[in-house]
């Protein structure tokens, strides 16, 4: 077990190497000059020389290019993410004030997910019949509807119509712990609302998949009851698929953040990142891409983990 | 004791049987709606009414059915009937040209490190992780700001972020049916390497990858709009549904149709997809 | 065992299974109707199709949802049919226990064999030490070694004898009257089957228990039945006591069945003089030392699974290559035809050594070896028409490439293995299983082979089908005179077809010679428990030997 996760650990530091080099080679794709394309885009006439020059400075592009990849991937372990071109802040700072608002978002989502997911999913399997057409359309059109547009609908129902819940903005949970709470539910439920109707799909199918085993038979007749089978030798195995089908989800999920916290005001590194992107601040989107990405392969790291505990074969090898 | 039902049962189920099970009502309406979608993305310009650009201050949020103005218009006066047709044309070549892309590379991609296995398995599967260690708007984003908007970005970016789809389905598959010994046979019997994987496995592997167009099809869609709407794919103000439901929800406390009606027609062409994916599975797929 | 038949154990009567396949329905089985006492070993006989685990699985209700039962089954005189879920778990937990066939499947991956006996001793509501103490003891009684260590482990890290084992453990926990048996050593090797049956007989003795066998298998009828009944189509054709069924069949099929079992020691003479083949002859498949060895994880030593083996095929010549599951045998027939690297020692096909030979000289070598795999289900692409499969390797190698003629010679072809050849349109999943076994070994013939390497090619056949199948083996072999390696587990059906037996046991050979030699008279101890563990359907004849090979094991 312990082998096992020193190997998972190793990938994923490999997997964030990679990554580094990748977004590296992908600025330096770039064609003409990064500088300036960063700076301009299209309209390359506005930008001064001497802004040029800040830029080409600001991004290390002045040295050799095996000198600004060393400089990038060393300034990368130190935690140094380089300074936002908008006001100079170090691009770290941006980020950690701002990435537990997102991680709590998610966090949320997928907890709600799973809540509703799973018996939803456990009933269509059981009942079939109409009731299982009924969540199957419906799961159809959870996955369906983009996020953007059900964050709409849950603001211009549940806030501008009903006024359950406020449009939108943050509260601090230390300050008001009930406005915190109430900024909250809207967006994670909106957020929550298509990854929700997959796991109900892959319950759904995992559970219909494990009634067909053959040790679902056996287990009935040791005679242990209808209830029982199903929950220890159905749902328990259904686990399995349905763990990893979520952590799948969860990339997605930290991607549909960005659309989510936009609509929602939420103040988190996602709706930084889509500033930084209109605003052109190269570094501080850089920043939040490696983030990003680094928390994905953590995450996945601990469901393979989950999944070894989950499914014993998968341990030994 | 389920080989003893299977003998038997009637071995072959009959294709218009199999057809009947996997296309419910449901799904069939979707395979139509899919078809129709597709005919609006090739037919455009033929059957939009108007120009989709074209503004018009008098006309401004116009109900829907208003003549000359089927789904009503926007808040500049323009058709919104014309805007979600060429909306629907843009969407769907950007997601069909990045789906394809993704199709051929992850199918010959998945095929090969299937078969040879050894460095070549490494290589690419391990390649195909490291796509996958990437949220996908985010990398979107990020070559956004380094190239810029525009459906060429959009395309290059989503061909690469979905081979994985393709590749892994057509490796685990590769893997079982490889090992098969219809596809020894055949190299016994003196099949050359090109034909055993082109002639001799692909045939039996690409089921699950028609299936996989059409889901993949409706996560383009969602990715591609989901930028449309942020204003950092389809750059305005060519017409695009994800712009549609951004422009419309700025005045959908009053105007909710500017929301609803782009946000519909959007939602329906993934679903669509995702329906006809799901048929498509449970038609080539027997065990189901 | 005659029990008093005032009330049997078990009575089942007029039992009817129809499964409901959406509109047509279907009837599997029909009117089946018998008895068990106590201490008894009833066996319900048949092919697949016969309706003989459905008999079996309808009694204590464990169909599918979509099957029904009518009749009557009463054990003990309660009736069990229509009996409410609640109260039939409480039959299947202290009356009722069932083994079932692949013991890999049966049990639930996720769940160490202490926590499965755990659910199966449920009804006992022992205290959480008790129970461990219980388990312990139980695992113990059948046979598993070191219960304190196996107790904790998974499914998966056990033997399929040990799972088989732990699976019966699980089933007598509850001490039943009757144990319902499906099939529970067809997936296992001869002689983990004998050790199986001893222990099933041990606990039958032990408490008096019923015993429902279903098998296949004639030889394991002979071994451990009292009774038998003869299934088929769903009926029941004849029931009788074990010696008369052997004996005096009654039933046209029952005499069928009984003829298309091959009998290990029937075959008297070997087929060609062995001794009178040329010595000085060129071997058309020369093994020399070949060593096969597959690759473990990082640091350890790689896993030899044939370790320097010897041994010739000579032209016109039939050897069978014997031995049980891990042997090497099919890694060997895989390396006669050039699918298999060998690490050291020399392969010859043709005069070819397969160690030394370019890419392209394995192409050449491979147009005078072909192989007959063994399951013939997925032996054949899927999309392609037998006509196709069979001419496919002409197309491949270039030999014929239009397409008329490719039809003409795979309706030869077809003909040779007595397929009607307006069949070649047909897809595989049309055919049968034996059917399709037939187009495999045309399709092996297209090439026209000097060797064939034939590796279990009937093991995934019933009996009946399996005797017309080695027939037609024969007859090709004999009048087209190609070489065979003939790779098989089951010892009466390479009797019938070798003329030398090579016998293997963890990638070594143990022992070679002419058939009647090495099968009679077996000199080495391995073979000698190999040929004492193979059932023969003769219930005389198995008594005897079930006697002589429990007085080896004790002595």
């Amino acid at each position: 077990m312990i082998n096992f996760l020193l190997k998972r650990v190793a990938t994923g530091i490999v997997l964030i190497y990679v990554v580094l080099t990748l977004i590296f080679l992908m600025l330096h794709a770039v064609p003409g000059d990064p500088a300036m394309q960063l700076l301009a885009g299209d309209g390359a006439a506005q930008v001064t020389p001497a802004a040029l020059e800040a830029a080409r400075e600001r991004l290390g592009l002045n040295a050799p290019l095996p000198v600004q990849y060393w400089n990038y991937l060393a300034g990368a372990v130190q935690l140094d993410l380089g300074t936002s071109f908008q006001d100079g802040a170090p691009v770290l700072d941006l980020v950690s004030e701002r990435l537990p608002n997102t991680l709590e978002l998610v966090l949320l989502a997928v907890l709600i997910a799973l809540a509703v997911g799973i018996p939803l999913g456990s009933v269509a399997a059981r009942r079939g019949g109409f009731v299982d057409s009924a969540i199957s359309v419906g799961t159809s059109i959870g996955m369906s509807v983009p996020v953007y547009v059900v964050g709409a609908l849950f603001v211009l129902l549940f806030a501008l119509k009903l006024g359950w819940f406020p449009a939108g903005g943050y509260e601090e949970a230390g300050g008001n712990f009930v406005g915190h709470v109430s900024r909250v539910v809207l967006p994670a439920a909106a957020l929550s609302f298509g990854i929700a109707s997959i796991i109900a799909r892959m319950t759904r199918s995992a559970i219909l998949d494990n009634y067909r085993q053959d040790w679902v038979r056996t287990a009935r007749s040791w005679g242990i009851g209808r209830r029982l089978v199903f929950r220890k030798h159905v749902l328990r195995n259904s686990l399995t698929p349905v763990a990893t089908v979520t952590a799948l989800q969860i990339g997605t999920l930290l991607g549909s953040t960005v659309l989510v916290e936009r609509i929602f005001n939420w103040p988190g590194i996602s709706a930084l990142l889509v500033d930084s992107v209109i605003e052109r601040d190269y570094p501080v989107v850089q920043g939040i891409v490696i983030i990003l990405s680094a928390i994905f392969i953590f995450i996945n790291i601990l469901v393979d983990v989950l999944y070894g505990y989950l499914d014993p074969r998968a341990r030994v090898s | 004791m389920s080989t003893t039902i299977v003998q038997k049962s009637p071995k072959k189920v009959t294709v218009s049987a199999a057809l009947k099970r996997a296309f419910t009502p449901v799904r069939l309406a979707a395979a139509v709606m899919v078809l129709v979608f597709i005919l609006v993305m090739i037919l455009a310009p033929l059957i939009a009414p108007a120009d989709p650009l074209e503004q018009n201050i008098a006309m401004r949020f116009a109900p829907l059915g208003t003549p000359g103005y089927l789904l009503g218009a926007d808040e500049l006066g323009r058709d919104v009937l014309s805007r979600v047709i060429f909306g629907i044309r843009t969407e769907l070549l950007v997601a069909l040209s990045a789906t394809l892309v993704a199709m051929v590379i992850g199918t010959v991609l998945g095929l090969v490190a299937g078969y040879f296995g050894g460095i070549i398995e490494t290589l690419s599967m391990r390649g195909v992780d490291v796509i996958l260690a990437f949220p996908p708007i985010i990398i979107a984003l990020l070559a956004t700001t380094l190239y810029g908007p525009g459906p060429g970005t959009l395309i290059a970016v989503m061909g690469v972020l979905f081979i994985p789809a393709f590749a892994r389905i057509v490796y685990g598959q590769t893997l079982s049916v490889g090992r098969a010994e219809f596809v020894e046979a055949s190299e016994v019997f003196g099949a050359r390497v090109f034909v055993r994987l082109f002639r001799v496995i692909l045939p039996n592997v690409i089921a699950p990858v028609f299936v996989q167009f059409s889901l993949t099809m409706a996560t383009a869609i969602l990715l591609e709009s989901g930028l449309s709407y942020l204003g950092l794919g389809i750059v305005p103000p060519a017409p695009s549904l994800g712009t549609m439901v951004a422009e419309g929800q700025r005045y959908m406390s009053t105007e909710p149709a500017a929301l609803l009606v782009p946000g519909t027609i959007v939602s329906l062409t993934i679903l669509g997809f995702s329906l006809l994916g799901d048929a498509l599975r449970d038609w080539l797929d027997p065990r189901r | 065992m005659s029990a008093p038949s005032i009330s049997p154990l078990l009575q089942v009567r007029d039992l009817s299974v129809t499964f409901d396949a959406g509109t047509n329905n279907l009837q599997v089985t029909d009117g089946v109707t018998f008895d068990i006492s106590n201490g008894e070993t009833l066996a319900l006989v048949g092919e697949s199709g016969s309706g003989k685990s459905v008999t079996a699985m309808s009694i204590l209700n464990l169909l599918p949802h979509n099957a029904r039962a009518s009749g009557s089954v009463q054990y003990k005189g309660r009736e069990l049919i229509g009996l409410a879920e609640r109260q039939l778990d409480k039959v299947r937990s202290q009356d009722i226990a069932v083994i079932f066939q692949d013991p890999m499947t049966a049990l639930n991956p996720v769940y160490t064999i202490g926590q499965l006996l755990a659910d199966a001793l449920r009804s006992r509501k022992l205290s959480k030490a008790h129970l461990r103490r219980r388990s312990l003891e139980l695992l113990d009684h059948v046979g598993i070694p070191e219960p304190q260590r196996k107790i904790d482990q998974y499914p998966h890290q056990f033997s399929g004898g040990q799972r088989q084992r732990a699976m019966i453990a699980m089933a007598i926990a509850s001490n039943p009257g009757l144990l319902i048996a499906d099939e529970p050593t067809t997936a296992l090797d001869v002689t983990v089957q004998a050790e199986i049956l001893d222990l099933l007989i041990a606990l039958q003795r032990e408490n008096d228990m019923g015993i429902l066998l279903i098998t296949h298998d004639m030889g394991v009828v002979a071994d451990v039945a009292d009774r038998v009944n003869v299934m088929r189509h769903g009926r029941i054709l004849e029931a009788a006591d074990t010696l008369p069924i052997f004996e005096a069949p009654k039933h046209d099929y029952t005499r069928e069945l009984l003829a298309a079992v091959p009998k290990l020691g029937t075959v008297s003479h070997p087929r060609h003089d062995f001794e009178e083949l040329p010595a000085h002859r060129t071997p058309s498949l020369s093994f020399r030392d070949v060593v096969v060895e597959f690759p473990t994880r990082l640091r350890r030593p790689p896993f030899r699974a044939v370790d320097k083996v010897s041994f010739d095929v000579f032209p016109g010549e039939v050897v069978g290559l014997v031995g049980e599951s891990g042997s090497g045998k099919s890694t060997l027939g895989r390396v006669a035809v050039g699918l298999q690297a060998i690490a050291a020692g020399h392969a010859r096909i043709c005069g070819t050594d397969l160690l030394t030979a370019s890419r392209n000289d394995i192409r050449q070598v491979r147009r005078e070896a072909a192989i007959v795999f063994q399951d013939p289900a997925s032996s054949l692409d899927p999309r392609m028409t037998i006509g196709q499969s069979v001419a496919a390797p002409l197309k491949w190698n270039g030999l014929v490439t239009q397409r008329q003629a490719l039809a003409k010679r795979a309706h030869e072809l077809l003909d040779m293995v007595r397929i009607p050849s307006d069949w070649a349109s047909r897809y595989p999943h049309e055919l049968s299983g034996g059917q399709r076994q037939r187009v495999g070994i045309a399709r092996a013939l297209s090439l026209q082979p000097k060797v064939m390497v034939a590796d279990e090619p009937t093991s995934a056949l019933d009996v009946s089908v399996q005797a017309a199948v080695l027939d037609l083996l024969r007859e090709l072999q004999a009048s087209l005179g190609f070489s065979c390696l003939f790779i098989s587990h089951d010892l009466a059906v390479v009797e019938m077809l070798s003329d030398r037996v090579v016998v293997l046991r963890s990638g070594q050979i143990v022992e070679q010679g002419p058939t009647g030699t090495v099968l009679a008279e077996p000199t080495d101890d391995y073979t000698r428990k190999l040929v004492a563990a193979a059932p023969v359907p003769d219930p005389i004849m198995q008594a005897w030997r079930r006697e002589q090979r429990l007085l080896a094991s004790s002595a």
